[in-house]
């Protein structure tokens, strides 16, 4: 016979399934958790929808109103998704008819529009293209959406269980709303237009994405959310903007890049180490980057890099480790930009 | 995004980013617009939960003040790698964890200890009129370890774990498997009490 420990860490898990079903009949105990874990999920769900209290006054603050600068791409991107976000709108509201109910491991294909129900009630709208139901459990729902767009109407969900789009960018997360998952050239994007869904972008170190009613989102595919954030890095050194130049090479680097990225990404966050007066920081991260690339190569960052590593030591008043990296550079780049400079501070030193 | 601006929807993920930046930059321009636009969007999700951490509405509301006049000092100083929700909320806990310490050293009693008198626990659950179960599961709440309650909170305010790891200072792992223990162990308790979703013993 199952026992108690086992069935309540499933149930817990919102998953009793086979284990429990044969168990609970002839288990006070149980039944008795199994009333309690449906009970809290409710009573917490109650608590997330409880109406908010109203809010005194905001504290006065000294106002001093700078004029709010707006670029003609975010005003014109603005535009286009109102656009698209009120098309799906209007298909959303469609009156749905009866519908086919999904079963796990099956495969919805549509060149034009076709629907179907996942049990709990969540309508599944496929616009085009294919999906994958990989998993229809009360408590954990899931498809994958290989090409195309669905549109998912979900009534809301008890606390615990969990419903989710994947596609090779993204996993969507729904806690109870009405959504849209598209996949295109450019990455996989989201409309929410009721309730919220957790959007987490495929690849490590990327940030949680929570949208509500009216938000969208685009969510690039990984190499192109680097390169994002590399461009975002470079804009922020153009405005010699230190803070953010470091925040978007972390960004960049928590997601793990190899290779040459991460050399490049490391030899811009020593840059801006070198320029926010952490030298030690610099010294660091010059080293990483040089070691990052692929052995042989010679990118031009690679070739900055390694003589800003020398003159820093240079000027850091360690002529010996200055040799050493000066020796290196010309070892690296014989016809390198700097090979002059090099050869030059390896003449005076002798 | 915690920042919310129903009519301007994002265009892409960038532009989320992007529009968390700038209100980040406004308030530290000091501007006094961007400010009452974080207040109203901010602010009656954190008073909610203030009132249901602390069960004393007038220490709620002045520590919500206090929250936002500090970040509004503070804002410059901050560099964007929480949300502006988490951060908020962030200031707002310590600030009611110092009160609750505060009301503690008061009553001579070890925080854990504490225990609410009715009117906080009415004030706790305002707003839950005809929802007595979450009156009940707030009622238990109260029993668990306050980092559990607190997480529990947290999320059932809506802040994501990787918000609440942000608020707290600690790994999403770490959340997540206080969150899972916290609803294990309030489960316990409700199965003591024989709590059902009915409400009353099975």
């Amino acid at each position: 016979m199952t026992g108690c420990e086992e069935v309540r860490t499933r149930l817990l898990e919102g998953n009793p399934g086979a284990t429990a079903d044969p168990h609970l009949p002839g288990c006070a105990d149980c039944r008795r958790f199994a009333a309690a874990v449906r009970a809290v999920d409710l009573g917490l769900s109650q608590l997330a929808s409880a109406p908010l209290p109203a809010v005194p006054p905001a504290p006065a603050v000294p106002a001093r109103v700078l004029p709010l600068r707006r670029s003609p791409v975010r005003a014109a991107l603005a535009v286009a998704v109102a656009a698209a976000a009120a098309a799906v709108l209007i298909f959303l509201r469609r009156e749905p008819a009866r519908l086919p109910l999904l079963t796990a491991h099956s495969e919805m294909t549509s060149t034009g529009q076709s629907a179907a129900l996942l049990p709990g009630g969540a309508q599944v709208t496929l616009e085009r293209g294919a999906l994958f139901v990989d998993s229809v459990a009360p408590q954990r729902q899931r498809l994958v959406l290989r090409s195309g767009a669905v549109a998912l109407q979900v009534p809301r969900l008890p606390a615990g269980a969990h419903l989710s789009v994947a596609t090779d960018e993204a996993e969507v997360s729904v806690r109870g709303t009405r959504f849209r998952v598209a996949r295109g050239a450019e990455g996989t994007a989201v409309a929410v237009e009721e309730g919220t869904v957790e959007v987490q972008p495929a690849g490590e170190g990327r940030p949680l994405l929570v949208l509500r009613a009216g938000e969208n989102a685009s969510v690039p595919p990984l190499e192109a959310y680097r390169l994002l954030a590399r461009e975002d890095a470079l804009a922020a050194i153009a405005r010699s903007d230190l803070p953010a130049t470091a925040a978007h090479i972390e960004r960049l680097l928590a997601t793990r890049p190899t290779g040459d990225l991460e050399g490049q990404a490391r030899a811009l966050l020593a840059w801006q180490r070198q320029a926010s007066g952490d030298r030690a920081g610099a010294l660091v991260e010059y080293r990483r980057a040089l070691a990052a690339g692929p052995p042989g190569a010679r990118p031009v960052w690679a070739d900055n890099a390694a003589a800003e590593l020398a003159l820093l030591l240079e000027h850091g008043g360690d002529p010996a480790a200055a040799r050493e990296a000066w020796e290196s550079y010309l070892a690296r780049f014989p016809e390198g930009t700097h090979a002059d400079q090099a050869r030059r501070h390896l003449r005076r030193e002798r | 995004m915690a920042y919310r601006e129903p009519s301007a929807a994002a265009a892409s993920y960038t532009e989320l980013i992007a529009r968390e930046s700038e209100l980040r930059q406004r308030l530290a321009a000091g501007d006094g617009v961007a400010f009452r636009t974080l207040y109203d969007g901010q602010a009656p999700r954190l008073l909610r939960l203030l009132m249901r951490l602390l069960g004393d509405g007038g220490l709620a509301e002045e520590i919500l003040q206090d929250t936002f006049l500090a970040a509004y000092e503070s804002v410059g100083k901050f560099r964007g790698e929480a949300t502006l929700a988490s951060w908020l909320a962030r200031i707002a806990l310590r600030r009611a964890l110092n009160a609750r310490r505060a009301r503690a050293r008061r009553k001579e009693e070890a925080l854990e200890q504490v225990e609410m008198p009715d009117e906080v626990t009415q004030t706790a659950q305002s707003g839950l009129e005809g929802r007595d179960l979450a009156r009940r599961v707030l009622t238990l709440m109260e029993r668990l370890e306050p980092r559990k309650r607190q997480a529990l909170l947290l999320q059932a305010e809506g802040y994501t774990a990787s918000e609440i790891a942000d608020i707290e200072g600690e790994p999403r792992g770490t959340i997540l498997a206080r969150l899972f223990r916290a609803r294990a162990e309030l489960v316990e308790l409700a199965a003591a009490e024989g709590l059902t979703p009915e409400g009353g013993a099975p």
